[in-house]
């Protein structure tokens, strides 16, 4: 199975300051689209819209939390297949086993370091093509 | 563009965004104090915008890399998060020494963003 590259992404957290800070991260890397929202129920438009290769998640916001927005996510065929990345401050095994059980592709833990965040992202993304199972 | 190249451009990129956050931290330290000190601190609506206020800071300030920003107010975070989980209907006070911790939380949160900006 080829790997497909990671082109767009969508990050989402009710935090403007932490935003502000995956955005300009993310946006250098050469070719990768960022896009932010700010809640969960404002992802689920977002995602419909703009169909990006991949959103990272918030599990702590008010209205939708990030667990929320997948189960949202996975009732919606048209958005259903999008992995999902939590970012969460909850990263210890046993709840990132839960974010697995969830759904999850993978979680990064807060606070994160902006140094590392695109290692980070890019690990999980390709983590993801290699757990793919191989179609036919 | 190598790696170091893009960890300078990435430091330099964030240093704005860093200077920002302390001065915002500057003035929500301060609003910090005024609800900690106020006569209404039990009302529940005042206890979780003491903890929306602290864990922001507590999470932005270690992104940041500023860590005892972020000490001073994850250890707010930490006592408003005893507050919440306390018994309301057998206590309806917080307790003197619960107050006393949470002003001495928030002036060390107030040095250390001072600290933090005069660097």
């Amino acid at each position: 199975m080829s790997q497909t590259a990671l082109q767009s992404v969508l990050y989402v957290d009710d935090e403007p300051d932490i935003r502000e800070i995956v955005q300009l991260t993310l946006s250098l890397t050469k070719g990768l689209v960022v896009h932010i929202g700010e809640s969960g129920e404002q992802a689920l438009e977002l995602l419909r819209e703009l169909r990006p290769d991949l959103v990272l998640l918030d599990v702590m916001m008010p209205g939708l939390d990030g667990p929320g927005t997948l189960k949202r996510m996975r009732e919606d065929p048209a958005i259903a297949q999008i992995p999902v990345i939590f970012v969460t401050a909850k990263a210890m095994p046993r709840e990132v086993d839960l974010f697995r059980k969830m759904g999850a592709t993978g979680v990064i833990g807060k606070p994160f370091d902006p140094m590392q965040l695109t290692k980070q992202v890019f690990a999980l993304w390709n983590d993801r093509a290699i757990e793919m199972p191989v179609d036919g | 563009m190598d790696e170091l190249e893009g960890r300078d451009q990435l430091a330099l990129a964030l240093a704005p965004l860093a200077v920002h956050f302390l001065q915002r931290t500057r003035l929500e330290a301060a609003v910090l104090s005024e609800l900690i000190a106020c006569e209404h601190i039990g009302d529940p609506i005042v206890i979780d915008k003491l903890e929306h206020m602290a864990h922001k800071i507590h999470g932005s300030g270690a992104i940041f890399g500023f860590s005892a920003v972020s000490e001073s107010a994850g250890e707010i975070e930490l006592l408003v998060a005893c507050l919440k989980a306390r018994d309301v209907s057998q206590e309806t006070a917080i307790g003197p020494q619960m107050l006393r911790r949470l002003r001495k939380c928030a002036r060390r949160l107030t040095q250390e963003v001072e600290a933090a900006s005069a660097r």
